[in-house]
């Protein structure tokens, strides 16, 4: 018996046909399903063709080692699924890390949010000093010098 | 392999409003304001160094050096150096990577687009995006507040406290009291023993709960780092009474 597939379309037009348990990682989907917003078609109007292709290589990988252990957990498929994990987030540039934040968040697929999120803090922020985290995220510093000594001294305790 | 870098001057034709429009950033920047962009810093070491202001030379050089920084080297090229002119339009470059045969080349590859995309392409567009009024390509501060607070929530809270110092939005972010009560809870272990109607400055505990748990720690080792210095001395140069005292102070062996 063949399952059954889902057809997802990217905001800029591309399809991607794919098992209906692969799909269903997303919280999303199944709502998009029951109210019918598209007969075969299910259109996500804020993902992108390139991120849509990253979110569905993730969830057909945890899809498949789900059912590899029969719905069970051995220790080895774990930490294999964990290396996988990290190399899959490795390879990404900064704008696609972001938008495939936005796409788990939109998509409601709760273990590659944590995932990305866990990335984000552990490559970019952790261990970095307030300078670093500036340049690594490109964000402005809009505090004065005034002010970034206030905020320096309110927590300072975190700089010991 | 080699990889091919050409700039052009009919190449620089269909990219001009890019270029051009990239200056302004890097002006407006260096006339008061005191952001450090990348832009700008790009802009101060490469030109003010060289001297040489076209933007052609300002392109290639930073290709150039973001090229080399990530390990490759020119290809069929005598040595790493090379001058641009002010008169040099078209520049061809020619890079390989040393012992380009190694399985891992690909990974270096990757290293260096990232690099160029991450640390060079990105903060441009960034910067452009701000000063034109566009829509910034996706970054942390572009992300809704609640994103902005999960990343917050994968840190531990001194690197949270580190985060209110980057900048305005982020100190607010990082300053709501539920985050930080479940810090207390969570990397604290604080107990809740709070009626309802008590306002507790999370933060505050959170700060000595800190502050303690560091200075515990740099005592455990300067304590065992003695008790190591001491047992290696003979019997006879031991001050008396030496293991009860360092036991006092909380190590037991």
């Amino acid at each position: 018996m063949s399952k059954k597939n889902i057809v997802l379309k990217s905001s800029n037009g591309i399809i991607f046909e794919v098992e209906e348990a692969v799909a269903l990682q997303s919280e999303t989907i199944p709502y998009m399903i029951e109210d019918d917003c598209a007969n075969d078609t299910i259109p996500l109007a804020n993902v992108t063709g390139d991120i849509l292709a990253l979110v569905i290589e993730y969830c057909k990988k945890h899809v498949v080692v789900a059912d590899g252990d029969g719905g069970g957990s051995s220790s080895s498929s774990q930490e294999d699924l964990k290396n996988w994990d990290a190399q899959f987030m490795n390879d990404l540039d900064q704008s696609k890390i972001f938008n495939l934040l936005l796409a788990a968040d939109f998509l409601n697929i709760k273990t590659l949010f944590d995932l990305t999120c866990q990335f984000v803090a552990d490559t970019m922020i952790k261990g970095k000093s307030v300078e670093e985290v500036r340049r690594t995220l490109n964000i402005e510093k809009d505090y004065t010098s005034e002010e970034e000594a206030k905020a320096r001294q309110e927590n300072e305790w975190a700089f010991k | 392999m080699g990889i091919e870098f050409a700039a052009t001057d009919e190449d620089s034709g269909k990219v001009s409003p890019v270029e051009n429009s990239c200056t302004e950033p890097m002006e407006v920047a260096s006339a008061g304001s005191k952001r450090l962009s990348e832009p700008f810093f790009l802009k101060k070491i490469l030109l003010e160094k060289s001297g040489d202001t076209s933007e052609m030379t300002t392109l290639a050089t930073s290709v150039h050096a973001a090229m080399v920084e990530s390990g490759f080297v020119l290809y069929n090229h005598g040595s790493d150096k090379f001058s641009f002119s002010k008169e040099l339009f078209s520049v061809s470059l020619r890079y390989t990577l040393p012992q380009s045969d190694k399985q891992d080349s690909w990974s270096e590859v990757f290293m260096f687009w990232r690099m160029v995309k991450d640390g060079l392409v990105t903060p441009l567009l960034i910067g452009l995006c701000e000063k034109s009024g566009l829509e910034l390509p996706p970054c942390l501060m572009r992300l809704p507040t609640k994103l902005k607070m999960k990343i917050l929530e994968s840190l531990q809270g001194a690197s949270v406290a580190k985060m209110a110092c980057v900048c305005k939005e982020l100190m607010y972010v990082a300053s709501h009291d539920d985050f930080w009560k479940q810090r207390c809870l969570d990397e604290a272990k604080l107990p809740v023993r709070y009626g309802c109607g008590d306002w507790v400055n999370w933060k505050a505990k959170f700060a000595v709960f800190w502050r303690h748990h560091r200075g515990a720690l740099r005592n455990e080792h300067i304590t065992a780092m003695l008790h190591r210095y001491w047992s290696s001395q003979p019997a006879s140069l031991l001050p008396p009474g030496w293991e009860h005292g360092l036991g006092r102070a909380g190590f037991e062996s």
